[in-house]
């Protein structure tokens, strides 16, 4: 297919695509869904507008034919003799016309999505100098006198939530770690038989597909409580968090089993080991750092992902700033408690990344890292070159 | 290898030898831990709000101490002596107590083993039965053909609300994502200072979760917590988004080829021309694979971000949640079909990135 006839092609689907989104919205769905009539309007102009301008592209591409025509004359002429411009060219850049149409059919599902969710964009007008405002009473509320009684309440509320939500994943990881171990084992091709391996494979992929608040919701929070951590919700959050780590888990620990040197297996199975004793004595000593490191990835996943249980009762950050009861509840919102409990959210957030950064750097790079290091720079304070990479 | 120098050594040479053994971990340091178990059970035994309590007679006095604490240290001490007797160094030790300590730290503030041993009368009696039943015979009619109640529009509508939210914020954010990160990364950016102020606002952005990004953005917008557009929850998911694509995208760029990065450089490309054709190739594959990640994040996340009130299906989640006792089918209507969409949304991109990689 030459150029000219994928252009073509290319404006009559454009042109297509803008009748029919433009049909779509006097159909019945369009009359009961807003949503729907927008974005098929919003679809249909923006695919007017591409295939306006395919058209002026396709216009200048056949009204520069002969140029095109000539240059290509010029260059099989010097197929056979010998012609300086063929040498000279420049290499011809690949078309990049399909690629070019998946990005222009991108931008249309864009501007349909963005039509569709019907954004009122003169909010952002207002908004530099809300955030202006609400920020300087939020820093206010950081830099507050900490030693008078109400505001230590407030930091007091906050850590205490904070902590609540680490130990909320801290479980969520421990629950989900005590499972993703033998279920990472048991859906790595290299360890187990294809009849367990595929129904593994397919409850792992099930779980993964569910989401943590399905869990939180329809599962735990009957079973468990609702509410604060004494009524039960912090359970129902942990054990949520828990089971949806499981899926991801479990399926970062196989890829790990499956990539194991084979070598280390090869000697234990002639050496006569049983299946777990492979599994103790080959595999485990690879894969150990890497599936550590895997589980405390999980927890610092987990600690972010509990502020959003928290919003739906389940205990932690998220009870104390979700709106019904929380901070964001107040009629006037009380910006100075706001900007205390988001700076122990990200002060807490971070310290964690970082423990738990340094821990896993350590665990899969050993001491080695450092020590070099501090070999590089001989001459300077020994203190100063072990702090971690 | 043991084995075999046992072997050989009793058919060669009758005399015993004995195996090699990893040397003996410092003592100070494995007391040092007991130290640190100590104190962790002296802190549990402060802070314990269970009361109850076992004894030890011993005939001419009684030794008591706090049950779960106590259960607690036994356990403590049994991790430290496993690790001496099987000579693990101090280090891997101190890690094995410190899950213990954290573990029961963890468990003790969210009343865990309350919780647990509750389960099954909950399960028998009061509504939690009521409950799961409704959540798992779904109301399937709700979803498809009635309204948000109050309104004309459909519920599936606010399906439609939901995947607009999330395309458009994944292709937003998934854009500035790409721009932090190489601002981020000391391969493709200005100067070390630069990277390193980058670095700190992203994990800053990183570290406020998508609820309290929601929240905030829609007081910045100006409405209250109840009833505002899409445009909080798209903002809320752009940050979310940012911090996500930011972090995992500088890892890749990290660790980038650094041999085209050198024939940019010698060529003579400046910076920008360089990240373009030596960088952004490189990382491409890694930016659409994580698209397509975030975008499957972002339908999960736009669902519980309607709990705080935006727009889209999330919404209609958290007001049938709130009517609880006539909610339970419809509440497991919305859940399944939850999971049926992001089910499909998470083939539909295992095939995007079947085509495209």
């Amino acid at each position: 297919m030459t150029h000219g006839y994928k252009i073509s092609a290319a404006l009559v689907g454009a042109v297509l695509v803008a009748a029919l989104c433009f049909l779509l919205t006097y159909s019945p769905a369009a009359e009961s869904s807003d949503v729907f009539s927008r974005m098929m309007l919003g679809a249909s102009i923006s695919a007017a507008v591409v295939a306006a301008a395919l058209a002026v592209y396709g216009l200048a591409y056949m009204a520069t034919g002969k140029q095109r025509a000539e240059a290509q004359e010029r260059i099989d002429d010097g197929k056979d003799g010998y012609s300086p411009d063929r040498l000279d060219m420049r290499p011809v850049k690949p078309a990049k016309f399909w690629y070019n149409m998946a990005l222009i059919s991108v931008a249309v599902l864009f501007f349909a999505s963005a039509a569709g969710t019907g954004m009122t964009l003169s909010a952002f007008l207002e908004m530099p100098a809300r955030i202006w405002d609400f920020s300087t009473q939020m820093a206010a509320g950081v830099f507050q006198n900490p030693a008078d009684e109400e505001v230590r309440g407030v930091w007091d509320s906050a850590f205490e939530a904070m902590l609540e939500s680490v130990a909320i994943a801290w479980v969520g990881t421990i629950v989900g770690a005590l499972f993703s171990l033998p279920c990472g084992i048991l859906a790595a091709r290299n360890m187990t038989p294809l009849a367990i391996y595929i129904p593994m494979r397919f409850i792992l992929s099930v779980i993964r597909a569910v989401p943590e608040i399905v869990f939180a919701v329809a599962i735990f929070i009957p079973l468990m409580g609702v509410g604060p951590a004494h009524m039960g919700g912090a359970m129902a959050g942990a054990f949520a968090l828990g089971i949806s780590s499981i899926g991801t888990l479990s399926k970062l620990i196989s890829e790990a089993i499956e990539g194991v040197d084979a070598g280390p297996l090869e000697a234990s199975r002639a050496s006569g080991a049983s299946h777990l004793q492979l599994i103790r004595w080959a595999v485990l000593p690879q894969v150990l750092p890497e599936v550590l490191a895997i589980w405390l990835y999980r927890f610092e996943v987990n600690i972010r992902a509990s502020a959003i249980l928290g919003a739906l009762g389940a205990g932690g950050i998220g009870r104390l700033i979700s709106p019904p009861n929380g901070l964001f509840g107040r009629s006037p919102y009380p910006w100075d408690e706001i900007g205390i409990t988001l700076f122990v959210i990200i002060a807490i957030t971070i310290v964690v990344d970082q423990i738990s950064g340094f821990v896993r750097h350590r665990v899969i790079h050993g001491k080695t890292v450092r020590q070099k290091k501090r070999r590089k720079n001989n001459g300077a304070d020994p203190k100063a070159a072990a702090v971690p990479v | 290898m043991t084995a075999v120098a046992e072997r050989s050594s009793s058919t060669a040479a009758p005399a015993p030898v004995k195996r090699p053994e990893p040397p003996k971990p410092p003592l100070q340091n494995y007391l040092l831990l007991v130290g640190v178990a100590a104190a962790a059970f002296a802190f549990f035994w402060w802070t314990r709000e269970d009361t109850s309590v076992l004894f030890l007679p011993l005939g001419f006095t009684t030794l008591w101490a706090p049950q779960w604490p106590l259960i607690g240290f036994l356990v403590m001490l049994a991790v430290v002596a496993f690790c001496w007797f099987t000579r693990t160094g101090p280090m891997a030790a101190f890690g094995g107590l410190s899950v213990v300590v954290l573990s029961y730290w963890a468990g003790s503030n969210i009343y865990f083993l309350d919780r647990v041993t509750e389960v099954p009368s909950r399960l028998t009696t009061g509504n939690t039965r009521d409950q799961l039943a409704g959540y798992f015979s779904p109301d399937w009619g709700y979803l498809l053909f009635s309204n948000v109640a109050g309104t004309s529009r459909p519920i599936w509508g606010e399906w439609l609300i939901t995947l607009c939210m999330a395309v458009v914020a994944t292709i937003v954010g998934c854009f500035i994502g790409l721009l932090l990160a190489m601002l981020a990364s000391p391969v493709s950016s200005f100067n070390k200072g630069t990277s390193q102020t980058m670095k700190a606002i992203n994990s800053v952005v990183r570290s406020i979760p998508d609820v309290a990004w929601a929240l905030l953005f829609a007081a910045f917008i100006g409405s209250t917590a109840y009833g505002f557009g899409a445009l909080a929850a798209v903002l809320a998911l752009i940050m979310f988004n940012i911090g996500i694509v930011a972090k995992l995208l500088g890892e890749s760029i990290d660790a980038v080829n650094l041999g085209p990065l050198e024939a940019a450089d010698a060529a003579g490309a400046n910076l920008i021309q360089r990240d373009r054709v030596a960088v952004l190739p490189a990382v491409m594959p890694s930016f659409v694979s994580y698209s397509l990640y975030v975008f499957e994040l972002n339908i999960r996340a736009s669902a519980a971000l309607g709990v705080v009130g935006v727009a889209g299906i999330g919404g209609e989640l958290s007001r049938q949640i709130g009517r609880m006792s006539q909610g339970y089918d419809n509440v497991g209507a919305i859940l399944w079909a939850l999971v049926l969409v992001v089910l499909l949304v998470d083939l539909l991109s295992m095939w995007i990135r079947r085509k495209l990689l």
